[in-house]
């Protein structure tokens, strides 16, 4: 399936891209996603959440077709 | 969806700093105004200014759901917040929250909840210029 993926702050700085379309296994999570993609997977996991079609969801949720799957560091705004 | 009573900007523009406005149907005996504004020391030294980047869809609609929920819980008569994005210099604001209740301790009460639900959830995040 075709996914598309966000990454935002620290998330972006350490997968060196911002936006990427990219096609996984039917099994795919946000965590095996991320884990195939960066050595650092572990930090952005332990520290960061993952939203979901602009909602916030877990590491470890399936996917569906077509769903925007964003990294996000921990926010600080205000 | 957000009701006219509440209301959630995202801007690249410095924040208004106007006069304040009230509701004017006479349900307002309270309201508070908060200002974040950039600081011009981090922990790692002085700074110019901070750069805010958000997601902006997904932030535009978290800002709606706290204030939605927030100002209905406290029974707000209006609700207002602005979040600036991009480079804010030091001095300037990077956040307002305008809350309008019946009653004082509810205005508190609310922008201090709003201030907080944004803090930890609201995916923007800022970084210090030097």
């Amino acid at each position: 399936m075709n996914v598309t993926l966000l990454a935002f702050a620290q998330a972006r700085e350490l997968l060196g891209f911002q936006e990427r379309a990219i096609s996984v296994g039917a099994e795919a999570t946000p965590a095996s996603i991320l884990q195939e993609l960066c050595p650092e997977a572990k930090t952005i996991i332990a520290t960061g959440r993952v939203a979901i079609d602009l909602e916030y969801g877990e590491w470890s949720q399936g996917l569906r077709e077509g769903q925007t799957v964003a990294f996000i560091p921990p926010v600080s705004g205000g | 969806m957000m009701t006219n009573r509440f209301h959630v900007v995202l801007t690249e523009k410095a924040l208004p700093l106007d006069r304040p406005s009230f509701a004017s149907d006479g349900a307002t005996g309270a309201a508070v105004d908060f200002y974040g504004v950039v600081r011009g020391r981090e922990e790692a030294g002085p700074i110019a200014a901070l750069d805010y980047e958000a997601y902006l869809a997904m932030a535009q609609r978290s800002l709606e759901k706290i204030v939605e929920k927030l100002g209905q819980e406290h029974g707000a008569v209006a609700v207002r917040v602005t979040h600036r994005t991009g480079t804010v210099p030091v001095g300037e604001p990077s956040l307002h929250v305008h809350v309008e209740t019946p009653h004082r301790g509810e205005a508190f009460k609310l922008a201090e909840a709003i201030i907080s639900a944004i803090k930890r959830d609201v995916p923007i995040w800022k970084k210090a210029r030097a």
